[in-house]
């Protein structure tokens, strides 16, 4: 998965910097030294969503036990009264 | 963070302004701003307040990286035109305005919160000084603000003199006594009356939103614009429509498709003014902005990579699949629609009005597409203004053709947030789950 993660992010980031490129009208490979930080960058970008992917699954799953346990002492409290 | 970089902006300003050189002063508040964002992305990552403060500050350092890398001598404008030193200082004012607004618990902080905001933009609004239209817009909005300010605080009066209360917690725990006084209720639920309707004021939701396209641009409805502005100025007034379908239903899921449609709205809407500045830029080599829909013309066989990512952008706002837009409108209309809602008829009604609204309103946004790929440009071209007069617009092709002035930063924020809105659909978890873990942290922390 970081090795995917990494390639992923690697070829985003120089898609990135070659579609700037484009949009001033230079050529697409111009600077190379900028296509590969780009690349860096997007490779620790793309790293960093999958750590924050599974930071937020983790704590989702917290919150929806938290939630499930909220709403069965709410009804289920209430039955017993 | 911010209040350091504030402070020191203010020194830095009249002490070494003369040293500085403009587009270091943009590079340090833009810098400044990713930080702060950066920081407090750390420490508070599952908090409401702090993710939306978190996004906030980023848009803010990427508005600020498409100003002009031109010599401002050269605007239209005079030579009282603003410097970036100022305008980086009322971006940095506004980001805190609306930090703190986020992060307000008081009816006190709340208010003063919204005003250090709105007095940032007032401002922003008349920066330049020598232009009719922007004092008429910055007047109009600086009066239309008071207003709604003064309402608000009529509201937070109304709410402290029969409570005793400023604290958000404190008046709804009064609230939820049983037997609170009549008296009393009828005050608050005036006052609450009072501050939601200064609130739409502000957000410019119709029917309270005459203001904001005069502010924008300087009366008629989004269908027959041809000023960009305006008509861009209508569709955000459709889409705080949708903003606020989402809101009334205070549920989980609509808080959820509530952060969802904010995050995306902004990510498009701040490209498509980006995009329009760096168009601006290279038609016409100086700081001037784009006015008409007429200027865009055939401008595809001019830039083809902009007005792709500008087409981009119109497709995403008009809700067209697979761009991120249709993905948020979809998720709006189906918490709407909900079966937990489904006693409520009148959100049907409003969900059918919206889809109805934004059909039509895709009208618009594929004019601009149209005269942009398929209408060829006229050199010389008269175009009559809103109030009759007319003006005269040079396209002539050498003008076209001028050498690009875009910046690197300003075509890379371009380049990475038309990828975000293309590429969402292969990777929408993320996005999601993150506005579900926000939604939920409302609810139940």
């Amino acid at each position: 998965m970081p090795m995917s993660a990494t390639v992923i992010g690697a070829l985003l980031g120089l898609g990135t910097q070659m579609y700037s490129n484009a949009l001033r009208k230079l050529p697409y490979m111009r600077h190379p030294w900028e296509h590969l930080l780009g690349m860096g960058l997007g490779a620790v970008f793309a790293n960093q969503m999958v750590k924050w992917d599974a930071k937020a699954q983790e704590d989702l799953d917290k919150l929806l036990v938290k939630a499930r346990q909220a709403n069965e002492r709410r009804y289920f409290d209430d039955d017993e009264d | 963070m911010l209040t350091i970089s504030l402070i020191s902006l203010l020194i830095a300003v009249p002490l070494f302004s003369y040293r500085i050189t403009p587009d270091l002063f943009n590079r340090i508040t833009s810098l400044s701003l990713a930080f702060a964002g950066y920081l407090s992305g750390f420490f508070h990552v599952t908090n409401l307040s702090q993710g939306i403060e978190v996004f906030l500050l980023v848009v803010g350092s990427i508005i600020l990286i498409s100003w002009a890398n031109f010599s401002i001598n050269t605007s239209r404008y005079g030579s009282e035109t603003p410097t970036i030193s100022e305008y980086s200082l009322l971006i940095i004012f506004t980001t805190i305005g609306g930090s703190l607004l986020i992060s307000s618990s008081d009816i006190v902080s709340m208010f003063l919160s919204i005003e250090l905001q709105s007095f940032a933009v007032y401002v922003l609004a008349t920066l330049y000084r020598n232009s009719e239209s922007a004092t008429a817009a910055g007047l109009k909005y600086f009066l239309l603000g008071g207003l709604s300010s003064s309402l608000i605080l009529l509201g937070t009066a109304l709410i402290y003199s029969n409570t005793g209360l400023t604290h958000f917690d404190s008046i709804y725990n009064l609230l939820s006594v049983e037997d609170i006084d009549s008296g009393v209720f009828r005050g608050v639920q005036l006052g609450i009356v009072l501050i939601g309707v200064g609130f739409l004021f502000k957000v410019a939701a119709a029917p309270f939103h005459n203001w904001a396209p005069d502010v924008y641009d300087g009366t008629v409805l989004g269908l027959s614009q041809y000023k960009i502005k305006r008509l861009l100025t209508y569709s955000t007034i459709s889409h705080v429509g949708f903003l606020l379908l989402a809101l009334s239903m205070n549920t989980q899921e609509s808080v959820e498709s509530f952060i969802f449609y904010l995050v995306q709205y902004t990510i498009t809407n701040v490209n498509v003014f980006i995009v329009l500045l760096a168009l601006g830029y290279i038609i016409s080599n100086t700081p001037y902005d784009i006015e008409f829909i007429e200027q865009l013309k055939s401008q595809f066989g001019q830039n083809p990579f902009l007005s792709v990512s500008f087409a981009v952008c119109l497709f995403s706002i008009a809700g067209i699949p697979p761009l991120i837009g249709f993905f948020a409108k979809q998720i709006v209309l189906y918490s709407s629609m909900n079966e937990n809602n489904a006693s409520f008829i009148g959100y049907y009604f409003l969900s059918i009005t919206a889809i109805l609204v934004s059909v039509i309103s895709a009208f618009y946004y594929l004019k601009i597409v149209q005269a942009m790929y398929f209408e060829k440009s006229t050199s010389f071209s008269e175009i009559r203004s809103s109030d009759g007069e007319r003006s005269t617009i040079e396209l002539s092709e050498s003008t076209l053709y001028k050498a690009t002035s875009v910046s690197n930063l300003h075509s890379v924020a371009i380049a990475t947030l038309t990828i975000v809105i293309v590429l969402f659909i292969f990777q929408p978890i993320i996005l999601l789950n993150s506005c579900h873990l926000l939604a939920l942290s409302l609810f139940y922390y």
